[in-house]
């Protein structure tokens, strides 16, 4: 894939639902957003992806491990006075760092588990012990449609993107393992 | 109760980590007559902290495909949580409006068996509580009031927005579940930053600073006086309660603060015994509340 093309498409699509000069950098995400605020604005600050990805220049955010801070909240989105979909454009960005395999592990490893189990949190022994105590019946350990969803892995980028993901990981593992 | 059955869609929090949240959830519907059918055949709605992150475009499929299942049994979706809610509903909206969008999932479906159509609704369970029975009808059916424990009010990001595309309530400031505990007769308490994220969404990639965020929220919650607070999501009942513990160790406050999902303040205010909801099953315990509003049942 080549990856300024798809910022660029990225850029224009967004264009597309917002004029290119609405966003007038008024700061109304940073100030809505959760994380900007823990973190510091310094640290963590929407607004500059959406100027980044509007002026051609987000390829170095899909590199910037803080770009996953975000919450997935939607405050940014919604306080918008300029109705820009700042979490969108996130998650947007996010997709486009997975075709590069770049994401945090436990993300990864959730989406796997959902693709074997059927689900993100899976039944357990432990669990059905206390629904037992309640009068619920057990919840099956195995899923029997997590196979459709395999399909779907297949028929999507979403294989190819945890594949790449993996190999990324473990390239970085072995330059680390070879530096000691 | 009109008589319109759901196709109940439980999710994985609830069922698989929080089962005394299902004892309520239960309770109400039987509470109501509310007719469900269970559906085999769903999947995760997926996550949609995790999954549409490293591909959307497969995430909507996912949710498509439980779109579909419950449109093959000619149903509604009814669920009580809000991941799931936002997933499902985002997604049977937008695929409602735009057929070439709605093309490309079909293609994606059909090597799964399943074809959605664009017809399924999907309901939120606070949602059929709050428009289709009512604040003014379970105000009526209160038979122990919870009169003046004082709750914080938590109702999760997922189920108001995006609000073009949910449509709930307002976005920014919310007034359905400031009703709905009201009409129970207990007090509900707004506070700093009401409105912000549990910090489950950031949990899988920054421990520290999703747990601060819950703390803090706990933090502003006790400032406002809160006895107690209430959640109509799993997702942050689990950071609330599971992981209260972990959280407040990140403030300046250790006092734990006892965390309900509505629906059984609800079954609490309709006197359903503690005992049968499970609350013994909470991380943290409950009975300072219990003990407020039910002096004579402890007695």
């Amino acid at each position: 894939m080549n990856v300024d093309k798809r910022l660029q498409e990225i850029a224009e699509k967004l264009s597309k639902r917002i004029d290119t000069l609405s966003c007038y950098a008024c700061g109304t995400c940073v100030a809505a957003c959760p994380i900007s605020r823990e973190t510091g604005a310094e640290i963590y600050h929407p607004r500059r992806f959406v100027r980044a990805t509007l002026e051609g220049e987000a390829r170095q955010l899909l590199e910037a491990p803080e770009l996953w801070l975000c919450t997935s909240c939607h405050a940014c989105l919604e306080h918008c006075p300029q109705k820009v979909p700042v979490s969108e454009l996130i998650l947007e960005l996010h997709n486009l760092a997975c075709s590069l395999g770049i994401a945090p592990k436990d993300i990864a490893t959730e989406v796997e588990n959902i693709l074997t189990s059927g689900w993100a949190l899976a039944p357990s022994e432990s669990v059905n012990k206390r629904r037992e105590q309640l009068g619920l019946p057990p919840i099956p350990l195995k899923s029997r449609s997590s196979k459709d969803l395999v399909k779907i892995a297949k028929a999507t980028e979403l294989n190819k993107r945890l594949k790449r993901i993996k190999e990324r990981r473990e390239a970085q593992a072995a330059e680390a393992g070879g530096e000691t | 109760m009109a008589e319109q059955r759901w196709a109940l869609y439980m999710g994985c929090v609830i069922p698989n980590r929080l089962p005394f949240m299902e004892m309520a959830v239960r309770e109400t519907l039987r509470h109501f007559s509310i007719p469900i059918k269970e559906i085999d055949g769903f999947t995760c709605c997926p996550n949609p902290l995790t999954f549409p992150h490293i591909d959307h475009h497969a995430a909507l499929a996912v949710t498509a495909r439980n779109l579909a299942i419950a449109e093959e049994q000619g149903l509604p979706i009814l669920t009580p949580c809000n991941g799931c809610f936002e997933m499902l509903k985002g997604a049977s909206v937008r695929l409602k409006g735009n057929k070439e969008l709605l093309g490309q999932v079909n293609e994606i479906l059909a090597k799964t068996g399943h074809e959605y159509k664009g017809k399924t609704e999907v309901k939120h369970f606070i949602q059929l509580l709050f428009e289709d029975i009512g604040p003014e009808t379970i105000a009526n059916q209160v038979e122990l009031p919870l009169t003046g424990l004082r709750v914080a009010l938590h109702i999760g990001c997922h189920i108001v927005r995006p609000s073009h595309l949910l449509g709930v309530d307002n976005g920014q400031r919310p007034t359905l579940l400031y009703q709905m505990v009201e009409a129970l007769g207990a007090r509900a308490i707004r506070y700093q930053d009401e409105m912000d994220c549990c910090g489950s969404g950031t949990r899988p990639v920054n421990r520290d600073l999703s747990l601060k965020m819950t703390g803090n929220k706990i933090s502003h919650m006790k400032q406002a006086g809160a006895d107690a607070m209430v959640v109509i999501c799993p997702a942050c009942a689990l950071q609330f309660d599971l992981l209260q513990r972990m959280a407040l160790r990140h403030t300046d406050n250790q006092d734990p603060l006892p965390v309900f999902y509505y629906p059984e303040l609800l079954c609490l205010a309709l006197r359903t015994p503690p005992d049968q909801l499970g609350l013994s099953q909470h991380r943290v315990k409950v009975d300072s509340v219990l003990a407020k509003i039910t002096p004579l049942q402890i007695a």
